[in-house]
């Protein structure tokens, strides 16, 4: 059972190394599976609780309207590098309109906001990371 | 109230930053905190200055 999860492993990483753009996608949408399958539990975890508990504490404190590319666009574009946890949200809360501004915005919105686009920021390190660990280990020919 | 939550989530931020760039640069978890710590306290230091130094400006300005 262990070396079919190893088999498993290991075939995911020959495939990620081989397709880069892949990888990419990959590290983008799942922050931190790549370095679990590279083996680094520790970052992987670091790095997905960082990206989706900076999302989540920022959709709270926006009252879940801090995602819109009407209103900000820009951070709406760093808000999109945070994978799964925009995706999900737009999936459930969509975008919001103008009539749900109307006297009741939230006093953290700001905040909330730029949460999530850290969120989104500190993901596309996560990616660089994840992509040059992946590489970096091919080329000494001390991966696999 | 609102200042201090506001607060609260601005070090919070600092600190998730800082950590996260230091694992971009350290292999283990443990040499990773401490560059993570050290990267923290440069960062609040640094903006703790800058804050300090405008207060400063904003006082002798009237």
């Amino acid at each position: 059972m262990a070396q079919d999860k190893g088999g498993i492993r290991e075939a995911t990483l020959r495939v990620l190394r081989a397709v880069p753009p892949l990888a990419l996608i990959t590290a983008w949408l799942l922050p931190g599976f790549v370095h679990l399958l590279l083996g680094k539990r520790f970052h992987a975890a670091l790095f997905l609780i960082c990206v989706v508990v900076f999302f989540v504490v920022g959709d709270i404190a926006s009252d879940f309207y801090g995602v819109s590319s009407h209103y900000h666009f820009y951070a709406f574009v760093a808000q999109l590098c945070a994978g799964v946890p925009v995706l999900v949200h737009l999936a459930v809360c969509g975008q919001p309109s103008s009539d749900i501004f109307v006297g009741r915005i939230s006093p953290y919105y700001d905040a909330g906001v730029i949460y999530m686009m850290v969120a989104g920021l500190l993901n596309v390190a996560a990616v660089a990371d994840a992509l040059e660990r992946l590489y970096r280990r091919t080329q000494d020919g001390d991966g696999d | 109230m609102e200042m201090a939550i506001k607060l609260l989530m601005f070090v919070a931020g600092t600190f998730g930053i800082c950590i996260v760039s230091a694992a971009v640069r350290e292999d283990d978890w443990r040499p990773l905190l401490r560059r993570g710590l050290r990267y923290f306290a440069i960062a609040i230091s640094a903006i703790s200055a800058i804050v300090i130094v405008m207060m400063l400006v904003q006082a002798f300005l009237g």
